[in-house]
C-alpha cells in the first residue's frame, strides 16, 4: 500500500463505515445489531492499525506521509487543496486519537447494547472519528476548520442523542453555539491570515514561511482570534459553559469527544500554530493566564459537584487549563504530552463512570452511589489508579506529564502561574479523591449483577496505558531523554531547571498531594461529610456563570428580538407603510367631497379656475400691458 | 428555436395552453411535469455545453420594436447560469413534493408562468425585456396568494403587489430615462445592456436612476427597511409560491443588482457601495435577531432568508472576486436549502395543521426520516461544513475581510446569527415530548423523498466538491472584477 | 364706443354666472346660460362692428342657432326631470356625485 493510499484509507474508513451504517439503519427495518458492531469496529479498527503504522514510521524513520485527494476550491490566489499530511505532530495525534477511539468504540458496543438507536449512535461515532482525523491530518487551515466544525457538529448530535428529553438537545445547542462563537474567532483569524500571508499558498508550511512579513499588531490579532477558537473547543474561560452540560450525552461520547479527543483539538491547534505563537509572546502569555484561571476555576467548581460525570467534566476543563499554561510559556511538546496521557486516564475515568452508571440504573449522583466497592472490585482498582495518575503521583503517567508542566512554569519565571497551577493540582487530588472515597469507602454497600466484557477490556488496556504511558517521555532526571519531545521537534522554549531544583520541586509537590489525599481520606472516607456540604455558596452555584450569561446575553438578545420585530418592523416601518396607504385613501375621500354631483358647484369650480387663470395672466403680463 | 428561448417560452406557452384548454387535473400535472423536465433537460444541456472561459454565450438577438431600439436579446453567463439551473431543478421537485396536495389547475399554471418569467428575467440582456419578465413573474404570485393563500390573503396579496409594483414603476422610469439619455448622446434609442454601458450620466443623474432601479430590487430582495411585506406574505402564501419567492425572486433581485446596476453604473455602484454594505450588514444582524423571537415557523424562515439575502447583497457590493463568487454561490445554495426547508414546512403543515413552533415537538421519535431531512436542511442554512452554504459564507467573509477588517468581522457573525434561532427551533420541533398536533405524525412518503433527496445530494455535492461548480462561475466573476476595479477603492 | 359695449357684455355675463351658480331652479339656470351666451354674442358683434370684420358676426349667428336647438333640448330635459322627481330643484339631481 502506498503512503498516500494508506493515509487516505486511514481517513476514509470511518467515513465509509459511518455511511454504511447510516444507509443500513435507514433502509432496513430491523437490522442486526452485530452488523453495526462489526462495521463500526472495522471502520475504527482499520484506522487505528493504520494510525499505529503511520506513527511507527514517523517515530523511527521520520517519515512524513502525505496524500492529495482533490482540489477543494480554487479562486484566484485562494487555492485550497484537500491534502493530508501526517508530520510528526500529526502522527503523534494519531498515535493516541485512533487507538483510544477504537477502544471507546469497543466499550460503546457494550454500553449501547440493545439501545434502539444503536445504528444512529455508531453513525455519529464513526463520523466523529472521520472529522477528527480530518482536523488532525489537514494540510491547510481551511480543511482543518472543516474538521474542526465537523467534530463540533457531531458532538452536538451526540450530546442531544437522547432527544426524548428536550433538555439534552438544549445542552447540545449550547455546545454548538458556544463552539461557534469560538469558530467565529478561528474563521476570522484564518481569513486575516490568508489576506496577510496567503498569496504563496495556504498550506501550513507556506503560511509559516510568510509569517515574517505580517505586521506585528496584526499578527497578535490573528494569534488572539485563533486562540478564541481554541477557547471554544477546549472549554476555557469564558467559553467553557458548554462542557459540563455536554455530559447529557451517552457516556462513551463524554469519554471520547468531551475528554480524550475533541476538546484537546484547541491544544493541538495552538501547537500547530506554534511558529505563530512564538512570534507573539504577549498573546502566549495571555493564553497561559487563561489556562491558569480555567484550571483553577474548574478545579474549585469540581470540589462541589455531585454528578460523577460533571466532576470529570470540570476536571477535563482543569487539565486542559494545564495544557494551555504549558503552551503559553512555550512548552509545546510538554503540553502535547500531557494531552497524550490525559487521553488515557480521562478516557478511563469516563469509561469507569459509564460502567457505574450502567451498573446502577443510570444513577449519576455520587451521594446515591456510595459503597460500591464490593460489587465492582476491578473497577475500584482501575478508578483508583486513574485518580492517582491524574493527581500526579509518581510513577504513573500523568506524574511525568504534569510535572513537566510544573517545571516549565517554574522555569519560565512566572511564579504566579506556577502557584496557580500548584493550587489547581492540589485541588485536583482533592476532588478526585473526594469522589473516589465517597464512591468506594463507605459503610453502605450496594450490589449489582450486570457486567459486560466488551466494556471491561478496553478499560483494562487504558489502565495499563495510564500507568505506563509516562515512560515514553522520560525526562533526563530519570534517565530518559524526552523521546516524544524530540520526535515532535516543535519550537519549544528552553525551560530547563537544574536537576537538584527539579527534584526538590517534585518531592515537595508529591508530598503536598499525598497530604491532600490523606486529608480527603479523613474527611470523606466512611463519613457522611458529603451530605453536609452547603448547596448555597458561591462554589456550589458554580460562581453563577450560567446565570450571568443568561442575564447578559440570552435575555437581552431575546428582548432585542422582540423589540426589533414588534417595535421597529411592525411598530414603525410597517405602520408607516400602511399609514401612507391609508392616508392616500383618506385624501381620496377628501377630494371626493368636491365632486358632489351638483352641476352648479362644477360651474363654480370652473369660475374659480378661470378667474385665477386670469389673475395669473394679469400678474404675469403686468409689464407688457 | 434556440435552447434559451425554448427554456423561457416553453413554460409560458404551456401555461397559456393549459389556461385556455379545459383539461383534467391529472393531465395538467402530467403536462407540468413534462414541461419542467424538458426545461431541466435543456438547462442541463446548457450547463454541460457552457464554456466557462467565454463570457456571454448562446446569445439570441432578434429585432422586436426596432424604432425604439428594443430587441429580444438573451444570453447566459456564469452567474445567470446558476439562476437558470436552480430554477430548472427546483420547479419539477416542487411539483413532485406537492403533486398530491394541490388539485387546482391554477396552481400549476401559475407555477409554470413564474418559471418562464424567472428564466426570462435571468437571461434577458435588454432592459425592456427584463422589465417585461420582471412583471410577468409578479402576477402569478398575486393570483396564487389570493386564490390559494391562508389568513388575510386578500389584504396581503394587495399589499405585496402594490409594494412591489411601486418599486417596478420606479425602475421603469429609470429605464426610460436612460434610454432617452442614450438617444441624446448617441442619436438613437437603446435598451441593450452592453450599449448602455457607454452612457455617461452626471453623478446626480446616475444616482437618481440607480436609486430607481435599486428601489425595485431592494423591495424584492428585501433589504432593510423594505422588508415589512415579507413575513406576512410568506406566512399566507401557499408553499409553491413561498419557494418561488424565497428561492427565485429574491435571488433574482440580488442577481439583477449585479447584472444591471454594476454593469451600467459601475462608478455610482462603487460610490454607494459602503452604504449598501452597511445596510446589508445591518440587515444580516437585524433579521437574524428578529427571527429569534418568532413563534411561527414560516415567518422564522422568512426572516432567516432575509438575513442571508442581506449577506448576499453585502457580497455583491464588496465587489471583489471572493465576494462575487461567494454571493453567486450563496444564491444557488441558499435557494436549494430554503426551497427544501419551505417544502418541509409545507409537509409539516399538511400533517399537523399548524405552523406554530410551540405546538410541535417530538417528531424525531416517530418520523426519523423527516427529522433527518428537516435537521439537515436547517443546518445547511446555518452553513455547516460539507454543505454548500459553508463554502459560500467562507468566500463572502473572505471578501469582506479583504474589503475592510471591521466589515469582515460583522460579516463573520453570519456564522453565528442563523444558529441562534435555528437550533432552538430544531429542538422544539423535532425533539422532546410528542404533542397533540404531532401525534401520529406520518414519516416522509416516497414521492416526498424523491423531491428531497436530490436537493440534499446537491447541497452536499456543492459543499464537498465546490471547485467543480465554482469553475463555471469563476472566469465570469474574475473578468468582471479585473475590468471594473476602481483605483480609489481598495483600502 | 366699444368699451361701453364690452362693459355691458361683462355685466350681462356676470349676472349670468351669478344666476348659474346661486339659483337652484333649473329653468332659471337655463335662463342664466342663455344670458351668458348672449353676453358673448353681444361682445362678438361689437368687436365685429369695431374692426369692420364680418367673421365674428358669422360666429354669433352660429351661436344663436345653437341656442335655439339647445332650448328645444332643455325643454325636453325639463319634462323628463320633472317627471322623475316632481321638482326642478337641481340639488335633487346629483346622482353622479359622491354619495356617502
Amino acid at each position: 500500500m502506498s503512503d498516500s493510499t494508506l493515509l487516505s484509507t486511514l481517513l476514509l474508513s470511518p467515513l465509509i463505515s459511518a455511511a454504511l451504517i447510516f444507509f443500513i439503519n435507514m433502509l432496513f427495518l430491523n437490522p442486526r445489531q452485530s452488523l453495526f458492531t462489526f462495521l463500526a469496529l472495522t471502520g475504527s479498527g482499520v484506522s487505528a492499525v493504520l494510525a499505529l503504522i503511520v506513527s511507527y514510521q514517523s517515530y523511527f524513520h521520520a517519515q512524513v506521509f502525505t496524500s492529495h485527494l482533490f482540489t477543494w476550491l480554487s479562486i484566484g490566489e485562494f487555492t485550497i487543496e484537500l491534502a493530508l499530511k501526517a508530520d510528526a505532530l500529526g502522527s503523534f495525534m494519531l498515535l493516541f486519537v485512533a487507538p483510544v477511539s477504537f477502544l471507546i468504540h469497543l466499550y460503546a458496543s457494550g454500553y449501547m447494547d440493545k439501545d434502539k438507536s444503536y445504528g444512529r449512535f455508531f453513525t455519529y461515532f464513526n463520523l466523529f472519528i472521520f472529522f477528527m482525523f480530518l482536523l488532525v491530518l489537514a494540510d491547510n487551515p481551511i480543511i482543518m476548520f472543516i474538521g474542526w466544525e465537523g467534530v463540533g457538529l457531531v458532538s452536538y448530535a451526540l450530546i442531544g442523542f437522547y432527544f426524548e428529553d428536550i433538555q439534552n438537545t438544549y445542552a447540545g445547542n449550547k455546545a454548538f453555539i458556544v463552539n461557534r462563537v469560538g469558530d467565529f474567532g478561528f474563521l476570522s483569524a484564518l481569513m486575516l491570515l490568508f489576506i496577510e500571508a496567503g498569496s504563496a499558498g495556504f498550506s501550513f508550511d507556506s503560511i509559516f514561511l510568510s509569517l515574517a512579513q505580517i505586521d506585528p499588531s496584526m499578527l497578535s490579532l490573528i494569534a488572539f482570534l485563533l486562540f478564541v477558537g481554541a477557547m471554544g473547543k477546549s472549554a476555557q474561560i469564558p467559553l467553557f459553559v458548554w462542557l459540563p452540560d455536554a455530559m447529557a450525552g451517552p457516556t462513551p461520547v463524554s469519554a471520547l469527544i468531551h475528554a480524550a479527543t475533541m476538546v484537546t483539538a484547541g491544544v493541538y491547534m495552538v501547537a500547530r500554530f506554534a511558529p505563530l505563537y512564538t512570534m507573539t509572546p504577549d498573546i502566549s502569555l495571555f493564553i497561559a493566564y487563561v489556562g491558569a484561571f480555567s484550571a483553577l476555576f474548574a478545579a474549585i467548581v469540581a470540589t462541589r459537584q455531585y454528578d460523577i460525570k460533571k466532576i470529570l467534566a470540570y476536571s477535563t476543563m482543569s487539565q486542559l487549563g494545564f495544557m494551555f499554561m504549558a503552551l503559553g510559556v512555550g512548552a509545546y511538546s510538554t503540553a502535547l504530552f500531557h494531552m497524550f496521557t490525559h487521553a488515557f486516564f480521562k478516557g478511563l475515568l469516563f469509561m469507569a463512570a459509564g460502567y457505574i452508571i450502567v451498573a446502577f440504573h443510570h444513577k449519576q449522583d455520587i451521594r446515591e452511589l456510595q459503597g460500591i466497592r464490593k460489587s465492582l472490585p476491578l473497577l475500584f482498582v482501575m478508578m483508583f489508579t486513574a485518580s492517582l495518575s491524574i493527581s500526579a503521583i509518581p510513577p504513573l503517567s500523568a506524574f511525568f506529564s504534569k510535572d513537566a508542566i510544573m517545571g516549565a512554569l517554574y522555569a519560565s519565571g512566572h511564579v504566579e502561574l506556577f502557584l496557580m497551577a500548584l493550587v489547581a493540582s492540589l485541588l485536583t487530588a482533592y476532588y478526585m479523591f473526594r469522589m473516589v472515597f465517597v464512591l468506594f469507602y463507605s459503610q453502605k454497600t450496594q450490589s449489582t449483577k450486570k457486567s459486560s466484557k466488551s466494556m471491561l477490556y478496553p478499560m483494562v488496556v487504558l489502565t495499563v496505558l495510564s500507568v505506563f504511558a509516562g515512560l515514553l517521555n522520560l525526562p533526563e532526571l530519570f534517565g530518559g531523554n524526552l523521546n516524544i519531545s524530540n520526535w515532535l521537534n516543535l519550537l519549544d522554549k528552553e525551560l530547563l531547571l537544574p536537576h537538584a531544583k527539579e527534584l526538590l520541586l517534585i518531592s515537595v509537590n508529591t508530598l503536598l498531594i499525598l497530604g491532600v489525599i490523606l486529608y480527603t481520606y479523613k474527611r470523606y472516607a466512611y463519613t457522611q461529610a458529603i451530605h453536609k456540604e452547603s448547596q448555597e455558596n458561591l462554589v456550589a452555584k458554580k460562581f453563577y456563570v450560567d446565570e450571568i450569561y443568561t442575564l447578559l446575553i440570552t435575555q437581552p438578545l431575546h428582548y432585542l428580538s422582540i423589540f426589533f420585530e414588534q417595535k421597529i418592523s411592525h411598530g414603525i416601518i410597517d405602520r408607516l407603510i400602511n399609514l401612507s396607504a391609508l392616508y392616500y385613501a383618506r385624501a381620496g375621500i377628501l377630494f371626493s367631497y368636491l365632486e358632489n354631483g351638483n352641476v352648479r358647484f362644477y360651474a363654480l369650480y370652473m369660475l374659480i379656475g378661470v378667474v385665477s387663470g386670469f389673475v395669473y395672466l394679469y400678474w404675469a403680463l403686468r409689464g407688457v400691458l | 428555436m434556440s435552447s434559451l428561448s425554448l427554456i423561457i417560452f416553453l413554460p409560458i406557452l404551456a401555461a397559456l395552453f393549459l389556461f385556455l384548454k379545459r383539461l383534467n387535473i391529472t393531465v395538467v400535472k402530467v403536462i407540468y411535469m413534462l414541461v419542467t423536465f424538458t426545461v431541466l433537460y435543456l438547462s442541463l444541456e446548457l450547463y454541460i455545453n457552457f464554456d466557462p472561459e467565454a463570457s456571454m454565450q448562446f446569445v439570441v438577438l432578434h429585432p422586436w420594436i426596432s424604432e425604439y431600439g428594443i430587441n429580444y436579446h438573451v444570453g447566459v453567463d456564469g452567474v445567470s447560469l446558476g439562476i437558470v439551473m436552480m430554477n430548472a431543478i427546483l420547479m419539477p421537485l416542487v411539483a413532485i413534493a406537492l403533486y398530491k396536495q394541490r388539485d387546482k389547475k391554477g396552481y400549476w399554471i401559475n407555477l409554470l408562468f413564474v418559471q418562464g418569467g424567472v428564466m426570462g428575467a435571468a437571461l434577458s440582456l435588454d432592459l425592456m425585456l427584463f422589465y417585461l419578465f420582471w412583471e410577468i413573474m409578479l402576477l402569478p404570485i398575486f393570483f396564487m396568494i389570493g386564490l390559494f393563500g391562508y389568513g388575510k390573503k386578500n389584504f396581503i396579496a394587495m399589499k405585496f403587489n402594490i409594494y412591489t409594483i411601486l418599486g417596478s414603476l420606479m425602475m421603469l422610469i429609470s429605464i426610460l430615462y436612460i434610454a432617452v439619455a442614450y438617444k441624446e448622446q448617441f442619436g438613437s434609442y437603446s435598451f441593450a445592456l452592453d450599449e448602455l454601458k457607454d452612457l455617461r450620466l452626471s453623478s446626480g443623474e446616475s444616482l437618481l436612476v440607480f436609486g430607481g432601479f435599486m428601489l425595485a430590487f431592494a423591495i424584492k430582495i428585501p433589504i432593510f427597511p423594505f422588508h415589512t411585506w415579507l413575513s406576512d406574505t410568506y406566512r399566507s402564501a401557499p408553499t409553491g409560491i413561498v419557494i418561488v419567492m424565497s428561492s427565485l425572486m429574491a435571488k433574482l433581485g440580488t442577481y439583477a443588482i449585479w447584472r444591471f446596476l454594476f454593469t451600467m453604473f459601475s462608478e455610482t455602484s462603487h460610490e454607494v457601495a459602503p452604504y449598501f454594505i452597511g445596510l446589508g450588514l445591518f440587515g444580516l444582524i437585524y433579521f437574524g435577531i428578529s427571527a429569534m423571537s418568532q413563534t411561527h415557523l414560516k415567518r422564522m424562515f422568512a426572516l432567516s432568508s432575509a438575513s442571508h439575502l442581506s449577506l448576499i447583497v453585502v457580497g455583491f457590493f464588496i465587489y471583489d472576486i471572493y465576494g462575487l463568487i461567494g454571493s453567486s454561490y450563496l444564491i444557488v445554495s441558499h435557494a436549494l436549502s430554503s426551497a427544501a426547508i419551505f417544502l418541509m414546512a409545507g409537509m409539516l403543515y399538511e400533517r399537523t395543521d399548524t405552523y406554530s413552533i410551540a405546538m410541535l415537538g417530538g417528531i424525531a421519535r416517530i418520523a426519523p426520516k423527516f427529522a433527518l431531512f428537516f435537521a439537515f436542511f436547517s443546518l445547511s442554512i446555518v452553513g455547516i461544513p460539507l454543505t454548500s452554504g459553508f463554502v459560500a459564507e467562507v468566500l463572502i467573509i473572505l471578501g469582506a475581510f479583504h474589503y475592510n477588517i471591521y466589515v469582515g468581522f460583522i460579516a463573520a457573525t453570519s456564522i453565528l446569527i442563523a444558529m441562534m434561532f435555528m437550533f432552538r427551533m430544531i429542538s422544539r420541533v423535532l425533539y422532546g415530548e410528542l404533542r397533540d398536533a404531532t401525534a401520529g405524525f406520518e414519516d416522509l412518503r416516497m414521492h416526498e423523498l424523491f423531491a428531497l433527496v436530490p436537493l440534499a445530494l446537491l447541497i452536499l455535492a456543492m459543499g464537498i466538491f465546490p471547485n467543480y461548480f465554482i469553475q463555471k462561475i469563476e472566469p465570469t466573476a474574475s473578468s468582471y472584477t479585473s475590468q471594473k476595479e476602481a483605483p480609489s477603492y481598495d483600502k | 364706443m366699444l368699451e361701453k359695449y364690452m362693459i355691458l357684455s361683462i355685466i350681462l355675463f356676470s349676472i349670468g354666472i351669478v344666476g348659474l351658480i346661486s339659483r337652484r331652479n333649473i329653468i332659471v339656470i337655463y335662463m342664466s346660460i342663455e344670458l351668458l351666451l348672449n353676453a358673448v354674442n353681444l361682445s362678438l358683434i361689437a368687436i365685429s362692428a369695431d374692426t369692420a370684420d364680418a367673421s365674428a358676426q358669422v360666429v354669433s349667428m352660429l351661436i344663436i342657432a345653437i341656442t335655439a336647438s339647445e332650448a328645444a333640448l332643455f325643454m325636453a330635459l325639463f319634462v323628463v326631470l320633472f317627471r322623475n322627481k316632481a321638482s326642478l330643484d337641481v340639488n335633487l339631481f346629483d346622482i353622479l356625485g359622491n354619495k356617502r
